[in-house]
């Protein structure tokens, strides 16, 4: 499908196909869903406490709201996994669930070699392909089957989390836009929506922001703004956009309208867990911590703005692709590019595509006022 | 006369076809030219292209882009697919897929505008994705 008639779904186009050329690819993540459902079966055969106990495994993160970006240069993928397990926790300590999951892995001889104990979670290290943390969790409350205590070891006590919820919250946000921009011109043309153009804009717009955030972060990783507080702060602005560019256009305008009103205030951002208001996910902004990372964080939102703006002027594709270069990386930009490019010369080899009349732009489409495209051969002599 | 023979075209048919599907354009009769120009523009976010075209029955139509002036992509590659003088090569005279039994309104223009379409893509990925041949490259 050419989205070529209309200035936003051209460029909604183009950036669905930059998302969806830097997310995790199908393979990585069936190898990954696999490793995870390995781990489940791990655990239901083991004759000690996981016997009797009443649990259940799912992802967190990204993969469970559809807003991977695959890693950058060395960096691996990491996926998120929780053991949720029902039970009555407060008979336990936090370190004697934690030691259970590690007793269990290190027994095992396809993963002893695997296993790096961290504070919450146990990580397992697929060497250079991706490492899965795993996240034992008990259900807080009877009330709430999403509600989890987790163990924290350097706390040496249960805390709380709630990654299901986090999902759901997210889910729920994005489908605040019952059709997006890209449905919409597929159901137009009565055409089959391709799989790319189904994702919803919000979650396009994290995955971009992602991968914007990486490319700006490059030579400087460790002052790059987290996943988390990018993710939250992109939903709870969210206001049902149709389209991925007005999604990102929105989000932009809302945080520099937060942060303006905060600057005269002297007060920073918070970035609160919407599913546990007590819980900052921008604690480390603070003042006695690390307020460089919020200065950092301000910056890239500065220049992200300052570029979404000279997008929204004609400047031509020539100028947006360098902009876009700029954003997203050239890489991923110029495959998105190629895959649109391809899409018309296929088009054109089964004479499916013609030209308005009015304006000389291209379709797919051949209906009054389009002047079909006859067989050619482009020739010329080199100069 | 053959049966078969194709009729070609008239410069006053090659005109009307002109006028007639593509309103917005200039189209002008001379004695034994016809001229055409107006404005394309490939997609809905490429700047507007100016054109001028004219032709002659029996001769080559020539198209040239007048503004923005064409020019070489970022890695300093010579345009391709242009005769001398930038005018555009949008077709292998071997194969007919032009000549006086065809309309200029049929094939020229649309051509222009896919030519346009590869010619921003060149700029951008610094590769020709529109295919099509240069006589040199058969020499080598």
């Amino acid at each position: 499908m050419i989205q070529f008639n209309n200035k936003n779904t051209q460029l909604d186009d183009l950036l669905a196909r930059m998302a969806e050329e830097i997310q995790l690819d199908d393979t990585r993540k069936e190898r990954m869903e696999s490793a995870y459902r390995a781990i489940e079966s791990l655990l239901n055969e083991d004759t000690g406490f996981f016997k009797n106990a009443i649990f259940e495994i799912y992802p967190q993160g990204s993969v469970r709201i559809g807003t991977t970006v695959k890693p950058t240069g060395k960096n691996e993928f990491d996926l998120d996994i929780v053991v949720h397990i029902v039970m009555d926790w407060e008979e336990y300590s936090p370190q004697f669930v934690y030691n259970q999951l590690k007793r269990v892995l290190q027994n095992s001889d396809r993963y002893r070699d695997k296993v790096e104990p961290k504070n919450r979670c146990i990580r397992l290290n697929y060497a250079g392909d991706f490492h899965m943390d795993i996240l034992p969790g008990c259900q807080e409350t009877d009330i709430d089957d999403n509600k989890l205590v987790v163990p924290d070891r350097k706390l040496g006590d249960w805390t709380s989390s709630n990654p299901r919820g986090y999902g759901k919250w997210f889910i729920n946000k994005s489908n605040l836009v019952k059709m997006s921009l890209l449905e919409k011109a597929y159901a137009m043309e009565n055409l089959p929506a391709d799989e790319f153009s189904k994702k919803k804009p919000l979650q396009r717009a994290v995955q971009l922001i992602k991968m914007y955030r990486d490319e700006y972060f490059n030579d400087n990783k460790e002052m790059a703004t987290s996943s988390i507080i990018l993710t939250t702060i992109a939903g709870e602005f969210y206001g049902g956009e149709e389209s991925i560019f007005d999604t990102i256009d929105n989000i932009i305008s809302r945080i520099k309208k937060s942060l303006s009103g905060l600057n005269w205030n002297g007060d920073r951002l918070k970035v609160l867990n919407p599913v546990n208001n007590d819980e900052d996910f921008s604690d480390k902004w603070e003042e006695d911590k690390e307020p460089e990372l919020y200065e950092y964080f301000k910056k890239f939102v500065a220049h992200l703005d300052a570029q979404w703006q000279n997008l929204k002027e004609d400047n031509g594709v020539l100028e947006e692709a360098n902009i876009l270069k700029g954003l997203f990386g050239e890489s991923a930009f110029l495959r998105a590019q190629y895959s649109q490019v391809n899409y018309i010369e296929k088009a054109r080899k089964s004479s499916e595509i013609g030209i308005n009349t009015k304006t000389g732009i291209l379709t797919e489409s051949l209906a009054i006022g389009i002047k079909k495209v006859r067989s050619n051969t482009f020739f010329g002599s080199e100069q | 006369m053959e049966v078969n023979s194709k009729k070609k075209y008239t410069l006053a048919e090659q005109f009307v076809a002109l006028k007639k599907d593509y309103p917005e354009f200039k189209v002008r009769l001379e004695k034994n030219r016809v001229f055409c120009s107006g404005q394309l523009r490939p997609t809905a976010r490429s700047l507007y292209y100016s054109f001028k075209l004219s032709y002659k029955v029996g001769t080559r139509p020539k198209v040239k882009i007048t503004d923005p002036v064409l020019k070489r992509n970022f890695k300093n590659e010579k345009i391709p697919h242009v005769y001398p003088y930038d005018e555009l090569c949008l077709y292998y005279p071997n194969y007919q897929e032009f000549n006086s039994e065809k309309l200029i309104a049929d094939c020229i223009i649309p051509w222009t505008s896919l030519w346009l379409y590869h010619y921003e893509n060149w700029h951008i990925s610094g590769k020709w994705e529109g295919g099509g041949m240069h006589p040199k490259l058969k020499n080598r």
